[in-house]
């Protein structure tokens, strides 16, 4: 049953990340500065964190399923976002075993985690002739913008998925 | 067991990595239609979106048409002075309607290539990947609507459909155009025959359109309007695209290249038209290569 409610609000969360770039105004997306909503990943990232205990990898199932939806729904090449989410939760998974988690490590994981998401999503497009910007340009008004974006996004929400989760998993 | 254990994960890791590089190759090619969980993906998405989006649309709109009321008057205003010219274009533009279906009854074709059924659709969500510059609308192949029909609002063209789902399809703007999305075009030109250019892509960084393969000799000035002209197969003709902003030599020097400055917001899309040309000339297979 948890799954069904986690699946669909992973699913929601897809939606909303299309629907907030069409609503919200042009002049905050579209300016100099390009945030890009990176929503699924921090669900999935919240998902190692503190659905996961230390031995159990189910997150990786859900980066997984969710990177190919993301695909699907918004690029035309499947297997990007899928096999990118699934390392960045992966190697997250790990750091968070190491550290004790207070609600400035997990912001500083969740930061890491968008990070080099989207460092690698513009490595991998740019090899794939897609992304076309150089590595200052990207830096400045990509990167930077989405890190901050991303990490206003993930405050907001934080309480509500933190509360979910943690009930969620502890029902197992 | 530890030397079984590290070959186990470093074969699953090789694996995966086979896997999606099939997968990336296999979406990356061109293909005619997105395959049938990629469209029960589609919809489903589309879904929620859609439940989503009809009360903030309808919000929207009350806005719009609150905001609308406060400048009745000021509208009114304008459109009576408006009024005046109008009924003189009217008797002029149904002379000229008859003289061409005259023509055309002479030369035995029924349509033009500027004739189309349109499919009438609201953009749900735009692509959260900002690589890739597309939209998802409510309207798929249920409604009628193909891969690599034109897509514009009131103000002109904003790209092509993609890919469709049963009852969504994604449309890709025409930011996101590369050498494989042609547009022939032409330049309209008051005096004289129309110059003929093709659409070769985006430039990202100053936000126009270059129309290429414009003829050496041709004489363009800055603001000159730029339509489709229907020869590619496609897209049916006379969609407006945008206006010339400046002309330069290509850098061969062999032809001239335009940048056209794209008519329609690319960036505030709400309401859009699906163009689903009337009169398919040739049997599209291979015919509409030049614009797909």
């Amino acid at each position: 049953m948890k799954h069904v409610w986690l699946c669909l609000l992973a699913l929601l969360l897809i939606a909303l990340e299309g629907m907030a770039m069409n609503l919200l105004p042009s002049s905050l997306l579209y300016g100099e500065w390009q945030i890009v909503p990176h929503w699924t990943l921090l669900f999935v990232l919240l998902l190692s964190i503190y659905y996961d205990s230390n031995e159990t990898y189910q997150s990786l199932w859900y980066a997984l399923g969710t990177g190919l939806f993301v695909d699907i729904v918004y690029t035309d090449v499947i297997g990007i976002h899928m096999m990118v989410y699934v390392l960045v939760v992966y190697i997250v998974h790990g750091l968070n075993k190491l550290l004790q988690s207070n609600v400035l490590v997990v912001t500083l994981l969740v930061l890491f985690g968008v990070v080099t998401g989207d460092t690698l999503l513009y490595i991998i497009y740019s090899f794939l002739n897609i992304a076309e910007m150089d590595w200052g340009t990207y830096a400045m008004q990509r990167l930077l913008p989405t890190m901050i974006g991303n990490v206003v996004f993930f405050l907001f929400t934080f309480v509500f998925l933190k509360y979910l989760m943690q009930k969620l998993a502890d029902d197992n | 067991m530890p030397s079984f254990f590290r070959r186990k994960i470093l074969i699953s890791i090789l694996v995966a990595f086979i896997v999606i590089v099939t997968l990336i190759g296999f979406s990356m090619r061109d293909r005619e239609e997105v395959t049938v969980p990629e469209q029960f993906i589609l919809d489903t998405a589309g879904w929620v979106q859609t439940i989503f989006n009809t009360p903030i649309q309808w919000v929207n709109d009350s806005i719009e048409t609150f905001q609308d009321v406060f400048r009745v008057y000021e509208q009114n205003e304008v459109l009576k002075g408006r009024l005046a010219e109008y009924e003189g274009l009217i008797v002029e533009n149904q002379e000229l309607e008859k003289e061409n279906e005259e023509l055309r009854g002479t030369i035995g074709k029924s349509e033009g290539l500027s004739e189309y059924s349109p499919v009438q659709a609201t953009v749900i969500a735009r692509s959260s990947e900002r690589w890739f510059e597309q939209v998802t609308v409510n309207r798929g192949a249920e409604h009628g609507v193909e891969k690599d029909m034109a897509v514009i609002t009131k103000d002109g063209l904003i790209g092509k459909v993609q890919s469709t789902a049963a009852f969504h399809s994604t449309v890709k703007l025409l930011s996101g155009f590369d050498i494989s999305n042609k547009i022939s075009s032409w330049v309209v030109r008051e005096e004289g025959d129309n110059v003929f250019g093709l659409i070769e892509g985006y430039d990202e960084e100053s936000g126009r359109l270059v129309l290429g393969g414009i003829n050496l000799e041709a004489q363009l000035n800055e603001g000159d309007q730029v339509i489709s002209s229907g020869l590619g197969g496609v897209f049916p003709s006379r969609l407006q695209i945008g206006s010339v902003d400046e002309v330069r030599n290509d850098e061969y020097g062999l032809t001239k290249t335009a940048l056209i400055e794209p008519a329609a917001n690319l960036y505030e899309i709400n309401h859009v038209i699906i163009a689903r040309r009337s009169e398919q000339t040739v049997d599209t297979g291979r015919a509409g290569d030049e614009e797909s």
